[in-house]
């Protein structure tokens, strides 16, 4: 094994791939900044190009567009609100407050610190523990996704700590709105209103842009403020977030890491679900936790730690089971199929050249990230210094070709616009449109893993058998249950020293 | 706003948008309507919980911060209607004509100088300049299609 390293280590510092690995992180961190197109999307693109390569070099440049996507896409959630992937969603709830009182370039450096930590931490699983991390993702059957995303949407309660209550309407509403298009189960289309591009059902991207994007595009061109935020660039701003984290932050990275690398392993979830439940366990475990979503470095390390991580998780099955555990690790299986290599366990028997040198250039990847990045967040920050009036039109120009790219569709510019003026006056009147935007993205997964288990528990017999006895299933609930008494729980108690004060 | 106003517009905005995915629903199967079911019951019962919430609130309770610190209707309302003829245009001009003219025209509203000739000379800079990153993006660098009209 040591050997295949030493080759993997060689061929990732040879001068191509060298190249092909700056370029792919630029490249990606670009198209994950750039909100509508996704780290799917940006990979897809570029598999073609690797057809003329030999299949290390393409692995290499493939591996290092995905993890600069997915760090790219907290640029812009950091930056204008606006996640840039869905995995970015999370980032935003700290991410775009830091930003509002100047602390952008702590943001920025937090998420490229935690993105880089998460994807090293991933990488070294997926080389190191490979085998018996594969092994977990067969035990996870449709009960246990459908906790998991249970256990997801409990991180409402505390999101929206002073009004639960129109946090959960905010969720539910998201859930349902996730509803319309075709019922998963019969495939018969529900709540189109008569239009039939409806059918297709609503898009998460557009979505997330409306909720986040055009919603704050209202506000801020109606506000009295000139830029967005003040930003005065800060020198040494990269070391000294470098020490805070490491100093104070050693717990949450290394959880959100474990969170990322194991929801990573898991097929059909991904960066969305781990980032989102990364945040919600960050702010459970912290001292401070009533600071979250105002503007704390540990939100954004938190969110941009777990979503990277997922990506040496995701490749996990894909690499020892033939099984992806994400859309973009089923590109890159495509890849490696169309230049006639099988993945599962013998691939690193047979092709144990390719897989380390593979494996190995992630971890280069991760390391390179962190002086690209930290060039590349001198330049994107600036946009903070454009006008407010300019810099306003200008993300709703983005906001509608980001919209469009998903599908090419203008049911998805109306979708955001919609949910754009949802988010504005919902928001208004406490509506919160995190918690909706959680409710779209985790229920097309709940609804889907609910019919498959309903389904299995119509033949097994037992409804309880099937969601309630699977050891997993169990954990998960427990999680779920104590994720959502504790924000209570802590509230009460805050309650009774208070009036104890009083008293 | 007050919190009790804010109370009562959550409350029948999710009152409202529960029956009418309730009224949607009405010619679906158990199976298709099953968790729509569940969310809809659960939006109603917390729907009435916030509006009779925001009935026996005071009338003197301050709401969100937004408010005081002040929102220029005006122009948040502008942005919206022109953001939506903007979104229409694109079906008939096409993307970057629209853009142009969204670009030009809003930030020649918007921007604090007035509606002077060094403003508009700086928003025609500024839109087509724009645009010219985008179309160099998402349609040359990227090739990713653009929604065409009848200009381009």
């Amino acid at each position: 094994m040591w050997g295949h390293i030493l080759t993997g280590i060689i061929n990732s510092f040879l001068p191509l791939n060298f190249l092909l690995m700056i370029v792919g992180l630029i490249g990606g961190i670009i198209i994950g900044a750039l909100p509508g197109l996704t780290a799917t999307m940006g990979v897809a693109l570029m598999v073609p190009v690797t057809f003329a390569m030999n299949p290390i070099s393409g692995l290499i440049m493939l591996g290092a567009i995905y993890s600069g996507a997915i760090y790219g896409g907290s640029n812009s959630a950091v930056l204008i609100n606006t996640p840039g992937t869905p995995s970015s969603v999370a980032t935003t709830f700290d991410g775009w407050p830091m930003t509002q009182k100047g602390m952008a370039d702590e943001a920025l450096n937090t998420s490229l610190i935690g993105s880089a930590f998460g994807g090293l931490f991933g990488t070294l699983v997926l080389l190191f523990m490979a085998a018996p991390m594969a092994t977990l993702a067969l035990k996870f059957g449709a009960p246990e996704f459908f906790w998991l995303c249970i256990f997801g949407l409990s991180t409402i309660a505390a999101m929206s700590q002073g009004n639960v209550l129109k946090g959960l309407i905010s969720g539910a509403l998201g859930v349902l709105i996730s509803t319309i298009g075709l019922d998963p189960m019969q495939g018969l289309p529900r709540f189109t209103f008569g239009y039939y591009s409806l059918v297709q059902g609503i898009e998460v991207i557009p979505a997330m842009i409306g909720l986040f994007s055009f919603s704050q595009v209202i506000y801020l061109v109606g506000s009295k403020n000139k830029y967005i935020a003040d930003y005065k660039p800060k020198k040494g701003v990269t070391l000294r977030v470098l020490g805070k984290l490491f100093r104070d932050c050693k717990g949450n990275m290394i959880r959100s890491s474990i969170i990322g690398t194991i929801v990573g392993i898991l097929p059909g979830a991904g960066g969305e679900i781990a980032s989102i439940i990364s945040y919600n366990e960050a702010k459970r475990w912290d001292r401070n936790r009533d600071k979250f979503g105002t503007g704390v470095i540990e939100g954004v390390c938190a969110s941009e730690t777990a979503n990277n991580a997922t990506i040496g998780g995701s490749l996990i099955p894909m690499l020892t089971l033939g099984i992806p555990g994400s859309a973009v690790a089923a590109i890159i299986m495509g890849a490696l199929l169309a230049h006639g290599i099988q993945p599962g366990f013998k691939i690193f028997t047979n092709s144990a050249d390719l897989a380390y040198s593979f494996i190995v250039s992630m971890l280069v990847v991760n390391i390179l990230m962190v002086v690209i990045g930290s060039f590349l967040i001198k330049g994107t920050a600036k946009v903070l210094n454009v006008p407010t009036p300019y810099i306003g039109v200008a993300i709703v120009a983005l906001s509608v070709i980001g919209s469009y790219a998903i599908r090419n569709s203008m049911i998805d510019v109306i979708v955001m616009i919609f949910f754009g003026l949802f988010g504005h006056f919902g928001g208004r009147v406490g509506l919160d449109t995190g918690s909706m935007a959680l409710g779209i993205i985790l229920g097309p997964i709940v609804e889907d893993n609910l019919g498959k288990s309903m389904s299995l528990a119509d033949a097994e017999g037992s409804i309880f058998t099937v969601f309630f006895s699977h050891p997993i299933s169990l954990l998960l609930i427990i999680l779920t249950v104590t994720s959502v008494m504790t924000p209570m729980f802590l509230a009460r108690r805050r309650a009774k020293k208070e009036a104890a004060k009083n008293v | 706003m007050s919190k009790r106003n804010s109370d009562l517009i959550a409350g029948i905005t999710s009152l409202l948008i529960a029956a009418i995915f309730w009224s949607q629903g009405l010619k679906l199967g158990t199976e298709s309507n099953l968790l729509p079911k569940v969310l809809e019951y659960f939006i109603i019962i917390a729907g009435l919980g916030v509006l009779v919430r925001g009935f026996l609130r005071g009338k003197d309770v301050q709401g969100s911060h937004e408010e005081k610190e002040g929102l220029n209707w005006t122009r948040a309302i502008v942005i919206i209607i022109a953001t939506i003829v903007y979104v229409i245009c694109i079906a008939y001009i096409g993307f970057y004509v629209s853009t142009v003219l969204y670009l030009l025209l809003g930030s020649w509203y918007l921007n604090e100088k007035g509606f002077t000739l060094s403003s508009l000379v700086f928003s025609l800079v500024f839109g087509v300049g724009v645009s010219g990153i985008l179309y160099a993006t998402f349609t040359v660098f990227l090739q990713v299609p653009t929604p065409t009209g009848l200009l381009f």
